[in-house]
């Protein structure tokens, strides 16, 4: 169930009176789990299911050590690598053409991960485990990030869940908060994101003859993808706030970020914790080599955690390469930074974005081949300035729009000042409640012209 | 002063309302802006609704309508006081002026391309280039009923003083039952005594008998001018799935996107196989006159049409398009020229000139397999309304068509040869 549909407004507005009211809340956050998920359809529902009892099966009959943590890796990597991995392993290539996965069980990526790290928190008593299977099912399969995240650990909800099933909820008291982190998603995602998606599709369809277009198509798809993934993100958190809820924070305005290692602190923030603690930590501080080759050790390991982030986001050799080069910047940022003086920030920020865009290409297309087709294109700086014919924005207007993008972005980031919390506390009340709530249901209803599932759901 | 629970309850929800209120105001002002200025290209938009409720057409343009058209491909669109698509024209003709009435569907119509970019725009433009004082008027209107246009002609055209009429029709709008349908606009019904009649039917729906009353005209006067009203409006019409932003729905939607055409070597076959089934149906209406109400119905409109032109002594030219075109070694291909003596019969015996348009247009692009790249904006290139290619193959070859109608012989200047730097 999109975020940005009436289905999900409804939903919503009914999860949340229910919990201000009602009795057995921890039953209605099922239900109203399942209901969230049974829109995805019955074959997505019986392969979460089915991850979730086999989770629990891990959790009632594996010890607690090393061979539980084991047993979740097989089954938890497993899934992803059935159902994402298998077609890339045996060599077939997807008949859609599209980078989106229509096949892959809705959000199987992200609830695999959590129950992993759900596992071996549990393992090294990070927290405590779930007291049932309720307690257990909810903690998975909270609607709010149930299918894109953000990636929670065990330690950032499960106490919270279990308020819930102690009958000691209560409700945050400052309700706009919650409404305008969704209203700022609907924004993202519905104003920003899908209105960007088909011209990026068009570009990237119609294969760029010009230098201008390709780096155009490029630009544009960066904004895309962050209004895209950071508006689910926000109206995920959002609605959880509203019911009582606590999600951790996914993006904090990665591209005004002045290093490479800085964006990634900023961008899909709880998947670099993941990797870094279950994948990145492991693998450095593993004793493989000579106390002399640690370094070695070191940004091996850097590269290698960017290489599964790159797969992790979809099973292609564009998206390992895409994620090998994330890490071979943060060695070669990591070098710089050891041996040569810092730039100056605008030169930094500049550099930084400059490397991702150029690197989102082998992100965005649907193969090896294409991306350094467009590549080549977009640097070779070929076909000049574009004339501007059949009713076609002058050039002017589209770098005013990239220059508004980034200025949008740094608004963004105003708005996420203390400053902007004490107003909001201010203007608690029923106005600005049903201001919030209007706007949300307003922008839920814009006619879309285009279909644009948010996409990190099939990730 | 102290409040009881219930006036606080209540006040509270005035209060929410009152918010809620407000968000309709921004949300309208925000749409608007939008529209004001450059980010319509990109940002969202209402569309608007380009007519309303007319107790004689069914829905007739509303003059002076405007706004961003967003469907398949943005464009701005006004209709001019006389409520067409076209810019400004005065009702008299100016002396020494040759008037062509322009009339059709939405492909004609063509509000995917901005006013300039249209077919007839350009075919004006590159005539008027080669000397002929003449004006070409879009009298075109969106819905697939060739009586609509009969209508439109009546009450749009007639009044400019015509001396030619070009109208252009799908051949798939004579067999959709639209002419037998008068549900929505005026149509051809059986009475009882098995003749066929002007039906009005689409009167006994509720937008019509309201149509003139001050909650009718307040209700058109909100869809016109206010773009939250006209979203919710054009939101409540979709079915309760798509409103309700269901995936089922959009999913069907981008796995048809993602359908792939046969392999290259099938292409042949498969466009034979595919013209062969889409001409069996256009053959039994104009050759056989099968089924027999719908020939009945199709017959009837040729002759009103027929009639019409003679009582205000105005020629007419009937385009139809999407006759399919077979390859050349298609069996499909005599059939489809069989059909085209049948159809021709019956136009010329009412004294309308046919063109067939799918093969005029083929002839200016290089081939029927040319014809696809015509249609339909980016990925959804292919299928759809006239892109700006399509726009002026059609102008081309609406010009090679309008040349021997014309009064005054042609200039200097060939405008077939700056088919594609003139816009």
């Amino acid at each position: 169930m999109p975020f940005n549909s009436l289905a999900y407004a409804l939903l919503l507005t009914f999860a949340v009176a229910w919990m201000a009211i009602g009795p057995w809340r921890a039953l209605m956050l099922i239900v109203a789990s399942l209901i969230f998920y049974a829109a995805a359809g019955p074959f997505d529902m019986l392969v979460f299911l089915g991850a979730v009892t086999l989770n629990w099966l891990i959790q009632v009959v594996v010890p607690a050590d090393r061979r539980r943590i084991v047993a979740a890796v097989i089954v938890n990597i497993g899934l992803i690598g059935y159902f994402k991995y298998r077609n890339m392993l045996l060599g077939e290539t997807s008949s859609s053409g599209s980078y989106i996965d229509l096949t892959l069980p809705l959000g199987i990526s992200f609830y695999s991960f959590q129950a992993l790290a759900y596992h071996i928190d549990v393992v090294r008593g990070r927290n405590g485990p779930a007291r049932s299977f309720p307690e257990f099912f909810l903690f998975k399969a909270f609607f709010p990030q149930l299918i894109a995240g953000p990636i929670v650990r065990p330690n950032q909800t499960l106490p919270q869940i279990q308020r819930i099933f102690d009958d000691k909820w209560r409700r945050h008291r400052l309700l706009v908060f919650g409404l305008s982190l969704i209203v700022l998603g609907l924004m993202k995602k519905v104003v920003l994101a899908d209105s960007l998606a088909p011209v990026v599709d068009d570009i990237f369809y119609t294969r760029p003859d010009s230098a201008y277009l390709a780096w155009l198509g490029a630009v544009l798809f960066l904004f895309q993808i962050y209004f895209d993934f950071s508006g689910y993100s926000d109206i995920a958190i959002g609605s959880a706030y509203l019911l009582g809820i606590r999600l951790p924070r996914n993006f904090a305005t990665p591209f005004l970020a002045a290093s490479i290692q800085e964006l990634w602190q900023r961008w899909h923030i709880t998947l670099t914790l993941f990797l870094r603690d279950y994948l990145f930590l492991p693998l450095a501080d593993m004793r493989v080599v000579t106390r002399r080759y640690r370094v070695m050790q070191h940004f091996c390991a850097i590269v290698l955690t960017m290489t599964f982030c790159g797969l992790w986001h979809g099973a292609g050799w564009n998206f390992v390469l895409w994620g090998a080069l994330q890490g071979v910047a943060m060695v070669f940022a990591t070098l710089w930074s050891r041996y040569l003086p810092s730039p100056p920030a605008p030169v930094g920020w500049a550099a930084t974005i400059t490397f991702f865009v150029v690197t989102l290409v082998f992100f965005r297309s649907p193969n090896l081949g294409y991306a350094f087709n467009y590549l080549d294109t977009m640097l070779s700086f070929r076909g000049g300035w574009p004339a501007v014919i059949d009713d076609a924005a002058p050039s002017w207007e589209v770098v005013a729009g990239v220059v508004g993008l980034f200025a949008l972005h740094w608004i963004e980031f105003r708005l996420q000042q203390p400053g902007v919390l004490l107003i909001m506390r201010r203007a608690e009340g029923p106005v600005s409640r049903g201001f919030l709530s209007g706007v949300a249901l307003l922008l839920i209803l814009i006619p879309v012209t285009n279909v644009n599932p948010f996409i990190y759901f099939r990730f | 002063m102290s409040f009881s629970p219930l006036s606080t309850k209540v006040s509270r929800f005035g209060r929410f309302l009152f918010g809620g209120m407000l968000a309709l105001l921004v949300v309208d002002l925000g749409l608007r802006l939008i529209e004001a200025t450059p980010l319509w290209r990109i940002l969202p938009v209402v569309q608007p609704i380009l007519g309303q409720p007319d107790k004689d057409f069914g829905f007739e343009s509303t003059p002076g309508t405007r706004g961003i058209w967003t469907t398949e491909h943005r464009a701005r669109l006004q209709l001019n006081s006389l409520g067409l698509r076209d810019v400004e024209r005065e009702l008299t003709k100016p002396a020494g002026t040759f008037r062509i009435g322009l009339l059709g569907d939405s492909m004609v119509e063509a509000a995917q391309v901005s006013q300039q970019a249209t077919f007839g725009a350009i075919a004006e433009r590159r005539l008027r280039a080669d000397g002929y004082n003449l004006e070409l008027i879009n009298l075109a209107i969106a819905g697939p009923s060739p009586i609509r246009q009969l209508w439109r002609l009546e009450r749009r055209g007639y009044p400019l003083n015509l001396d030619l009429v070009i109208a252009n029709s799908a051949a798939s709008s004579f067999l959709s039952g639209q002419l037998l349908d008068d549900s929505e606009n005026p149509a051809y019904v059986q009475r009882g005594n098995g003749q066929l009649a002007v039906g009005y039917r689409f009167r006994e729906r509720f937008s019509q008998r309201h149509a003139d009353d001050l909650i009718g005209r307040l209700f058109i006067a909100l869809y016109q001018n206010s773009p939250v009203f006209r979203m919710l409006y054009l939101r409540s019409t979709e079915p309760l799935s798509v409103l309700l932003g269901l995936p089922s729905a959009q999913s069907t939607s981008q796995r048809s996107l993602l359908a792939l055409p046969p392999p290259a070597s099938e292409a042949a076959r498969f466009a034979c196989e595919q013209a062969t089934a889409a001409l069996e149906p256009v053959i039994h209406l104009w050759r056989d006159h099968r089924p027999e109400l719908l020939w009945a119905a199709t017959a009837r409109f040729l002759d009103d049409l027929a009639q019409s032109a003679r009582t205000h002594n105005v020629r007419v030219l009937y385009a139809i398009r999407d006759i399919p075109l077979p390859p050349l070694d298609c069996p499909a291909t005599s059939a489809r020229a069989d059909l085209l003596l049948a159809m021709n019969r019956e136009f010329t015996s009412r004294g309308i000139h046919l063109i067939d348009w799918s093969a005029a247009v083929a002839e200016v692009v290089g081939g029927p397999t040319e014809i696809p790249r015509l249609h339909g904006f980016g990925i959804h290139k292919g299928a759809g309304h006239l892109n700006y290619d399509g726009h002026r193959a059609w102008a081309t070859a609406l010009i090679s068509v309008l040349r021997p109608e014309l009064p005054l012989g042609p200039a200097s200047q060939d405008s077939a040869s700056i088919t594609h730097g003139d816009r």
